[in-house]
């Protein structure tokens, strides 16, 4: 395997952890919606306050990762779509403070919270909707779009199915962390949103065949079609198992479920980056990539660190493990 | 308007409000990993109290700090995709690690801490606070790498690619270790050191002035002068001194620049203080050691030193055109024609090579650099008098007592923040017009395709929302002065005499 393809899955593990960590506190939030009851939501926010400013880390590992080996392409999505870059980065900000200074007016920054991690999701989302079906691309490159073009109708099915698959996820998470009534609760919304993410995944995949068709066909290899039915065989499993009423192994199938299908994504994609919908222009990864010396340099050692935080992140989270059930804040 | 100028306004506008909490963050997590040191060592109750307290305050700036970097790590892509394509190869790498080393060891740890300080033991919070001090000065290092990186580039090969013309690296270690990093990295996390110290000091000041909390006051002012006068000795040897003779040898521009030098003088005074007068380049009223300059930047007292014209000559002559690091003569022809036409200067003109000299000079804001300067080394002084008056007074037995020092701690407190920022605007307006010395310049790294309108767009954007930030986060502040700490016993916690509340920075 050649270092671009390399960084490229790597990528994908970086992605892949984004989600499956900071989604559920992404669900959580987004969650805060249906409960009304303050002291359940004090409860709620409390079972992922202590963990939620290390998930971010993946997310700014990810950005700097596409920075770093391809910078080309850090730099012109983000100067072509300038403005909806910084709607995300204004989202994120929004996101940290009102989780901090939530306690002046909880009533206020709860709604804040919750629309923030729903957007953040759907974006997310769509965003990699369209990394999928390509962007209008005359043939030397040039976007012919407008911003409407993020916002077209696969996109949109790839952001709500993140922003289902975080809200199953993050209620897996609450039925895990919490007790009584709420767990209750949150076990009803974890089944609801448990459907949801099974139909729009479907509708996710069905739709590349109908607008990506280059995606689906190295979907439909053996390795890309193995995958698509091990997924889909635990995500059917997992909502069995919510029904029975376990606990953490829902949980645990809902992380697992975020790397692979961040995997799968990107295993549809490879090698290119940037498809055009209008014309044979194609960013290969290959091509894209920083130079040599670069790729090489630094590849040995972030895989490590990887590891080593995930062993840290899994010592602190057993740290805090265990039930949540008081509602004082932490500030 | 013009799309460089906006971009830089809202670079230098997030950069420096990024700025606020990154110093307190870096020197209060150094502070915080001392006391509950000094917590476990004497395992006396005030320390352990003013330990838990102070780690509050660390949890308050790395709020802020953490979401105003993420803008400048996008800021890059968006704003100066030029720049992002032509050194992502170098600049991308540091970045990414940082997030892995550091940020990940950063806020993993802080949350143990903020979250583990009443239930875990003790020595959880210690090694916490610990690798949250590394953790921040590990970060620090990544971007400091990349910035004292694109001041002295290092160890590259400029090559034509199927993308452009582009910088690559030839030695990863030695574009890490360019010739800036120790002393820049050094002054840098120390003037955060200095910072930190300082917050701990005159909160404890305030505390001491309104009688309350006396026990946990008490340590943090003794605590927080002792480290506010060793650090501001290193601020300005060796480190400030350090980096004075790197500037020295490498951007001249800048060196003639932070002294107020228009005419290449050998043995050349330094210039304690005068008033700047660009038009006819002179500096009046100047008070001056003579020959110090020289024998601060090479070591010699009759060490000629180039004056801002014969600089910017070199700098293009030397830096730019006879940059020995071109892949051949066809890239450097190509690559130096596009320098010219982004500053409105036609190649073939036979005047060109003076006319881009005398861009060069007209980059630099003499006046600016020359008083920013002045502040930075000034206020690096100031702190050398109030850290060694501060420990005299603490051996003498009387620095609790001295309620006109305390007063003084308190009404000083932003100084280190403006000494800092005063710091970087003298490092980073002293480099242009380039953003990579003698590579990219403003105008060739911006984004081609963001318009104007975006930029102001965006650029209205965070005054308005950084302004109504600064307005909450301050209200988070006041409500953790207002706490305190948790009593220590037989202290007094609320104010007995409520005539006092005139001292300094009251509510
Ligand atoms: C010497 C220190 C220093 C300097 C010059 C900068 N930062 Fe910073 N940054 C930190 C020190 C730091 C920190 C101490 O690690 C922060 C600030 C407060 C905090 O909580 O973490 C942080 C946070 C922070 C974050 C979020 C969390 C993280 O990854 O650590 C990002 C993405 C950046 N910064 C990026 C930048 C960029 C792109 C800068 C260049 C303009 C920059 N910072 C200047
Ligand atoms: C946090 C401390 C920093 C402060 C206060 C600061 C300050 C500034 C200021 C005032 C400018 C605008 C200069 C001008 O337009 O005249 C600027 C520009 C810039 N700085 Fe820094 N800087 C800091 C750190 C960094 C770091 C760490 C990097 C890179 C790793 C960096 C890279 C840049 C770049 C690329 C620009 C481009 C925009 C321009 O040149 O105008 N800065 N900075
Ligand atoms: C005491 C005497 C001091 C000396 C001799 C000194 C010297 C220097 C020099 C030569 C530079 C490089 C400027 C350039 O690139 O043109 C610098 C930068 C800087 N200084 Fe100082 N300094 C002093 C005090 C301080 C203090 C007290 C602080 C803050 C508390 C501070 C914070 C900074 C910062 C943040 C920078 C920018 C980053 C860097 O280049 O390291 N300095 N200083």
């Amino acid at each position: 395997m050649d270092y671009a393809t390399a960084w490229f899955y790597f990528s994908a593990f970086l992605l892949g952890m984004y989600l499956a960590f900071d989604g559920f506190d992404l669900g959580i939030g987004t969650l805060l919606f249906f409960v009304k009851d303050q002291r359940d939501r004090d409860v709620l926010i409390n079972t992922i306050a202590p963990v939620w400013d290390g998930n971010e880390v993946w997310f700014i590992t990810w950005g700097a990762g596409l920075f770093a080996m391809w910078p080309a392409l850090y730099a012109t999505l983000f100067s072509t779509f300038y403005l909806a870059v910084w709607l995300l980065a204004f989202l994120f900000i929004f996101r940290a403070v009102s989780f901090e200074f939530r306690n002046r007016n909880k009533a206020l920054w709860d709604k804040l919270f919750a629309v923030v991690s729903a957007l953040i999701a759907l974006i997310l989302g769509v965003i990699v909707g369209n990394l999928i079906q390509g962007l209008p691309l005359d043939a030397s490159g040039a976007f012919k779009g407008s911003l409407l073009t993020l916002f077209r109708p696969y996109p949109l099915i790839v952001g709500l199915f993140v922003l289902f698959a975080v809200m199953w996820h993050g209620a897996n998470w609450a039925v895990y962390k919490t007790t009584g009534k709420l767990q209750e609760t949150m076990r009803g919304y974890a089944f609801k949103f448990w459907l949801l993410t099974v139909v729009f995944l479907l509708l996710t995949v069905i739709g590349m065949k109908i607008w990506a068709p280059l995606r689906f066909e190295r979907l439909m290899t053996p390795l890309g079609l193995g995958l698509t039915l091990v997924i889909l065989v635990a995500g059917l499993l997992d909502g069995y198992l919510i029904k029975k009423g376990e606990e953490k192994l829902t949980f645990y199938i809902s992380w697992l479920a975020f790397p692979l299908v961040t995997f799968l994504i990107y295993y549809s994609m490879y090698p290119y980056w940037i498809i055009s919908t209008i014309s044979d222009f194609k960013l290969d990864i290959h091509d894209l990539a920083a130079s040599p010396l670069t790729l090489q340099a630094v590849l040995g050692v972030s895989v490590v660190l990887a590891i080593i935080i995930m062993a840290y992140t899994l010592y602190v989270y057993r740290m805090f493990g265990g039930k949540v059930e008081e509602a004082t804040g932490y500030y | 308007m013009d799309p460089v100028l906006l971009s830089r306004i809202q670079f230098a506008f997030t950069v420096a409000y990024h700025w606020i909490f990154v110093p307190a963050s870096i020197g209060m997590a150094f502070m915080v990993f001392l006391l509950w040191t000094m917590a476990a060592i004497t395992g006396e109750e005030q320390w352990h109290k003013a330990a838990k307290f102070f780690s509050k305050w660390l949890g308050v700036f790395f709020v802020l700090g953490v979401p105003t970097g993420i803008v400048m790590e996008f800021e890059f892509g968006a704003n100066w995709a030029n720049y992002s394509v032509f050194v992502g190869s170098i600049f991308g790498p540091p970045l990414m690690l940082e997030g892995l080393f550091a940020f990940a060891l950063e806020s993993t740890f802080i949350g143990v801490l903020l979250f583990g300080m009443d239930r875990l033991p003790r020595v959880i919070s210690w090694i916490s606070a610990f690798f949250v001090f590394i953790g921040s000065s590990l970060s620090g290092l990544w971007i400091l790498i990349a910035n004292s990186w694109q001041q002295v580039p290092t160890a590259y090969v400029i090559r034509e690619t199927s993308l452009g013309i582009r910088a690559e690296l030839t030695d990863f270690m030695k574009a890490v270790f360019n010739p800036l990093l120790v002393s820049q990295y050094t002054h840098t996390i120390n003037s955060a050191i200095i910072t930190g110290a300082y917050i701990v000091a005159a909160v404890g000041a305030y505390y001491l002035l309104k009688k309350r909390h006396v026990q946990v006051a008490r340590s943090a002012v003794a605590i927080g002068i002792v480290v506010l006068a060793i650090s501001s000795i290193i601020q300005l040897y060796p480190t400030g001194h350090e980096e004075g003779r790197v500037i020295a040898k490498y951007q001249p521009t800048k060196l003639a620049a932070d002294e107020g030098l228009f005419e290449t003088t050998r043995g050349a005074p330094m210039v304690i203080f005068g008033i700047v007068d660009e038009k006819n380049q002179e500096i009046k009223y100047a008070i001056e050691i003579p020959k110090l300059l020289s024998w601060l930047s090479f070591g010699d007292w009759n060490a000629e030193v180039m004056g801002l014209h014969d600089a910017a000559k070199y700098v293009w002559y030397e830096q730019v055109l006879n940059n020995p690091n071109f892949e051949n003569e066809k890239v450097k022809k190509e690559f130096i024609e596009q320098i010219m036409r982004a500053h409105g200067v036609d190649p073939n003109d036979p005047q060109a090579n003076e006319k881009m000299v005398k861009v060069l000079e007209k980059a630099v804001p003499v006046a600016f650099m020359f008083y920013a300067y002045r502040v930075m080394v000034g206020l690096g002084t100031l702190f050398i008098a109030i850290g060694g008056l501060g420990v005299l007074l603490l051996l003498l037995g009387k620095l609790y007592d001295a309620r006109w020092f305390l007063k003084m701690l308190v009404v000083t407190l932003p100084l280190p923040w403006l000494a800092g920022m005063a710091g970087w605007f003298t490092h980073e307006v002293g480099r242009m017009p380039w953003m990579v010395w003698g590579m990219v310049t403003v105008n060739t790294g911006v984004s081609p395709n963001v318009s104007a309108t975006s930029v102001l767009i965006t650029l209205i954007a965070f005054a308005v929302v950084y302004t109504v930030l600064f307005y909450i986060w301050l209200h988070f502040v006041r409500k953790l002065v207002r706490e305190g700490p948790e009593p220590v016993q037989g202290d007094v916690t609320s104010n007995p005499v409520p005539s006092i509340s005139t001292a300094g920075g009251g509510q």
